[in-house]
């Protein structure tokens, strides 16, 4: 058993060549780092995804190294670390910068940023050179990094196959049906034809877990109301149904309320009605039938009344 | 001399027939291999829970247990291989490596498809937006500045341009890196505070036990990016102030330390405030040190060579200063007040909530896992955590006191890490509990490097005294350490936010459920031309994902719009309000009906000022949300079990409507609703026989 003491920190400086990694200048490096770098970011998709390792790392490289020198956390580990910290920050800090003069952000523009830093980077390094050497091990080091490894990749895999497992096995069992109009500009007053007839465009989308049958229930709401023709329909799990409902609508200058109503397997559902005001005939008066007038309890509530109409639900 | 080597040297020599014994101290091999089978079974574990989570979500304990059983097998292993003083240094930062991957997997199984979080919405929402649009310092759909700190997303966007990956997986990708970045930080700033392998690796450790790390700093959100860009700021700034470094690698580290603090400062302005004033504590040190006449003990360098270290901080932190200044300005476009009152907002009212605990007045005062949804035993740690921490920091702190600095600036940390103290009774205030929670992973910054060195000289000690009483003890650290881990995590997240189950009132983490999804989906179908009334947990997702363009898509989301609970809230949808609401460009009403059933489990279901925020007893009437329905500008245009969507147009306010149409309930019958005609009233037409169809749109 050895004895147990603290080792300090090993300088890792000790016999780095300053100007050279492998026996190359660490500006060609960068400069040849750059070149791949944009030659991935040109290839099509999803080609271009060997990028994010020389991303996350190149531009660091070149500023710490450019920078630091001799610097070096001593392992590769570490180095690599050191590398990503300041990838990240110049990702963040040019793209910025490069978008600025117009608060636009392109793929040229990040580009061109990340190179002219890199290239910078290698300038600096040319004309002030003190870089990296290589780490120096013994072999008995060597072999317990190798075991080490080892076990990590083990672990690292399983672990892998551990995730891939909760992904497949994980799933939102909400269920529900989902009731919409198809028309996204279902906002404006639907102003039917001169025949006195209009359609709403309806979907209907089953993300039950079993088949379902459904029935729309169609209707111009209120006194002198109309029903329309129901369409009934069955849909099996993650199916969606689109189709239109139709009937007449009453003369009368007034807005008028369609509403369809969803029922499944024969029962009311959970899903409330949709509701589509429409505009009535044109010339026709705007005379209520029915009128039904509820005097205003309070002054505010009275200034605060619509200026013409009372709501139907109000 | 390094730190450690000035404690009492130590030669554990283990009985004889302890020597052979597998053991998880000085015995590499085995303690190796188990390490990394801990890795794959924990994952297995913690991958076991979240399945738990979705199929039985009534077994807590059960799910708890292997959440905390998975973590802590990996977690006893590794942090017993950290105290090893014999494993090579390499070994040592693969065990950080595995650590800081395992410690992603369960805010990764959380939630893996999409983002989630409330801040993962916004930020997706605006790294999506930069990349499609290109639009820098645009306005974002959900928080009121984020638009001012784009660096999460520039770094986001650009990544997405240069790999074509998607926002998501970049984002992921970022939270990768940012564990591994601030693991290897912490361990990097420690090496250069204490120059102790062993130490630097358990401050690793004790770091990711902070209470933000496993989840809050998991998020794709700014502050993750941003706090990683702060500690590797104060590593090239401490590198800077070694007086024992050459002036061309202080220069360098000089100049890195300024690039990192300009990312820090584009990304978060939280991050940025907290790195000006933890580097203004380092430059004061250093210059009173120096002032004291130079520094004493291992760097014992020249007056100069400490002078120097000091202005070279002082350059970083009035760099620092003078970029944050100018970035308030140009992030904002010149409108620097918005930005100002955004982030005054906590320190005001937890200032006033301070005040009135202390001159007696109840308001603000909050009581610490009242409506906590964790087992009793959880919370149970939850209130042993900070001590422990604490003891380990003090510690540290009189390990320390006891022997020559081992670095300058090491001073500067103890004032940081006491921080942490300061701002624990914080967290019986109700603004001030979020400031207080936002500052742990900062103090902890320092907290883990005294902690790292506490929990080392224990260990020392207890090996000092006899081999078993050391492995005892080590035992014992490395399990009060899962401890710790479990009760800061139970302080900073409840059940909602570790585990994916049910839909939960008033949670951001359980309201985005597949109904809501399929709402969300139908949204990116539809023209969003203006602006979404709804409350913050419904909104957020169809704002945030829907269509991005739009700063402030959500009123609940901006506190610079109109109080938007009045739609709800007030006992009439008056007059008044709806025009402001016209005004103000709304489009959409999205009602969650639930609202009228459930209280929410966060307080508000708007914002934290909306009347009987946190006292409310009693969900909302059915009438405040039935209110819509009748209005002739509000067409409701889909509808879920849960919710309905109304497509609002306030042109149509004034044109008249048939007042003979009756209030309809939404649970009536359209049978009744369409129902003959009085005798003045025009014929209904007869029901018609139903049309059968075999689902001839039926698409997948």
């Amino acid at each position: 058993m050895t004895a147990v003491s603290d080792p300090p920190v090993r300088d890792d400086d000790r016999g780095a060549d300053p100007a050279v990694m492998n026996g190359i200048p660490v500006s060609v490096w960068m400069v040849g780092g750059a070149a791949v770098m944009v030659v991935l970011a040109l290839l099509p998709e999803p080609l271009r995804a060997l990028n994010l390792p020389v991303m996350l790392l190149l531009p660091g490289f070149a500023l710490v190294t450019a920078l630091l020198g001799a610097f070096r956390p001593s392992s590769l580990l570490a180095r690599v670390i050191s590398w990503l910290a300041a990838s990240l920050a110049s990702l963040a800090v040019v793209s910025t910068i490069v978008s600025l003069p117009d608060l636009e952000l392109t793929r040229g523009r990040v580009l061109a940023g990340q190179v002219l830093v890199i290239l910078g980077c290698a300038a600096l390094a040319w004309l002030s050179p003190a870089s990296n050497g290589e780490p120096t091990s013994t072999e008995p080091e060597r072999r317990l990094v190798g075991q080490a490894l080892a076990a990590m990749v083990v672990g690292v895999g399983l672990a892998v196959a551990a995730v891939a497992f909760g992904l497949a096995t994980s799933e939102d069992p909400t269920v529900f049906i989902r009731m919409s109009l198809s028309d996204p500009e279902a906002s404006a007053p639907l102003a039917h034809p001169g025949d006195g007839s209009t359609s709403v465009e309806v979907v209907v989308r089953n993300d039950d877990d079993q088949v379902r049958r459904f029935e729309l229930v169609p209707a111009v709401e209120g006194v002198g109301g109309v029903a329309w023709d129901r369409v009934t329909f069955e849909l099996p799990p993650g199916q969606e149904w689109v189709g239109e409902v139709a009937g007449p609508v009453p003369a009368s200058g007034c807005l008028q309320r369609v509403g369809v109503k969803l029922r499944v397997d024969d029962a009311d559902s959970n899903v409330n009605r949709l509701t589509r005001w429409v505009a009535g005939q044109d010339g026709v008066p705007c005379e209520p039938r029915n009128p039904v007038e509820a005097p205003p309890t309070t002054a505010t509530a009275a200034a605060d009344a619509p200026t013409s109409t009372v709501p139907a639900d109000a | 001399m390094t730190i450690t080597e000035q404690l009492p040297v130590i030669e554990p020599t283990p009985p004889a027939a302890a020597t052979n014994e597998p053991t998880v101290m000085l015995d590499g091999g085995i303690s190796r291999f188990a390490l990394w089978l801990g890795l794959a079974v924990g994952t297995a574990m913690v991958s076991a829970a979240y399945v738990l989570a979705w199929s039985d979500p009534a077994r807590t304990n059960i799910r708890y247990a292997l959440l905390w059983g998975g973590l802590a097998v990996f977690l006893l292993p590794a942090f017993a291989r950290l105290f090893d003083p014999l494993i090579s240094r390499v070994e040592r930062e693969l065990v950080l490596l595995g650590l800081a991957l395992f410690t992603v997997v369960p805010k990764f199984l959380r939630n893996p498809d999409g983002p989630l979080f409330f801040d993962e919405l916004a930020h997706q929402a605006q790294s999506q937006r930069l990349l499609d649009n290109g639009e820098l310092l645009a306005r974002n759909p959900l928080i009121a500045v984020a638009d001012a700190f784009p660096g999460l997303h520039a770094a986001t966007a650009a990544l997405a341009h240069l790999t074509g990956l998607s926002v998501w997986q970049v984002g992921v990708v970022i939270i990768v890196s940012a564990h591994l970045l601030s693991i290897f930080g912490i361990f990097r700033l420690a090496q250069l505070l204490t120059g102790n392998d062993r130490v630097s690796g358990i401050a690793a450790a004790v770091y990711a036990l902070n209470p933000a790390f496993l989840f809050f700093n998991s998020q794709f959100a700014y502050q993750t990016l941003a706090i990683t860009m702060l500690i590797w700021c104060l590593v090239f700034t401490v590198e800077a102030s070694n007086p024992t470094a050459d002036r061309r690698k202080r220069a360098g580290a000089t100049a890195l330390a300024i690039f990192l603090s300009s990312a820090t400062i584009m990304t978060h302005h939280g991050s940025a405030f907290v790195l000006a004033g933890f580097l203004g504590i380092i430059a004061l040190v250093l210059f009173i040190r120096s002032a004291r006449g130079g520094v004493e003990g291992d760097h014992d360098g020249s007056d100069d060579q400490a002078r120097d270290g000091a202005i070279l901080v002082a350059l970083v932190t009035g760099a620092t200063v003078a970029l944050g200044i100018a970035w308030l300005f140009i992030g904002s476009k010149g409108d620097a007040s918005r930005v100002i009152d955004y982030l005054l907002v906590y320190p005001t009212n937890g200032a006033q909530e301070a005040f009135n605990i202390i001159t007696g007045e109840a308001s603000g005062k909050r009581t610490v896992f009242s409506s906590s949804n964790l087992p009793v035993w959880v919370q149970a740690l939850g209130f042993l955590a900070p001590p422990l921490a604490l003891a380990a920091g003090i510690k540290g702190f009189l390990v320390t006191r006891k022997m020559r600095q081992p670095h300058p600036a090491f001073p500067a940390f103890v004032l940081v890490a006491a921080l942490y103290a300061v701002s624990l009774p914080l967290v019986l205030t109700r603004t001030g509990a979020e400031g207080a929670h936002r500052s742990f992973p900062f103090t902890w910054i320092a907290l883990a490097v005294l902690g790292g060195i506490g929990l080392a000289a224990w260990h020392r000690e207890a090996f000092t005294r006899s081999y078993d009483r050391g492995r005892t003890v080590q035992a014992v650290l490395v399990t009060l350490m899962v401890v710790v881990g479990v009760g800061n995590l139970a302080t900073n997240a409840n059940d909602t936010y570790l585990f994916p189950g049910p839909w939960v009132a008033g949670s951001d983490t359980r309201a985005y459920d597949a109904e809501l999804s399929s709402i969300t989906t139908w949204f990116e179908g539809q023209d969003i031309d203006g602006r979404i009334i709804a409350d913050i947990y419904t909104g957020a997702p169809i704002a945030a994902l829907a269509d991005p363009s739009t700063g402030c898509r959500l009123a609940a989301a901006c506190p610079d719009s109109i109080p938007i609970w009045h739609a709800y809230y007030d006992d009439e949808l008056g007059e008044g309000t709806v025009t402001k609401l016209a005004d103000d460009g709304f489009t959409w009403i999205v009602v969650e009906r639930r609202l009228a059933e459930e209280l929410p489990r966060s307080g508000f279901w708007f914002t934290r000022e909306e009347p009987d925020a946190f006292t409310r007893a009693e969900p909302l009437p059915a009438e405040s949300l039935e209110r819509f329905a009748g209005r002739p500008w509000a067409h409701r245009v889909l509808s879920t079990r849960h919710y309905d969507v109304f497509r609002l147009d306030f042109d149509q306010q004034t044109l008249p409507v048939d007042v003979s149409n009756p209030p309809v309930p939404d649970t009536a019958t359209l049978d009744e609703a369409a129902a003959p005609a009085p005798a003045e009233a025009a014929p209904a037409e007869p029901p018609a026989e139903p049309t059968t169809t075999t689902a001839p749109g039926a698409t997948p």
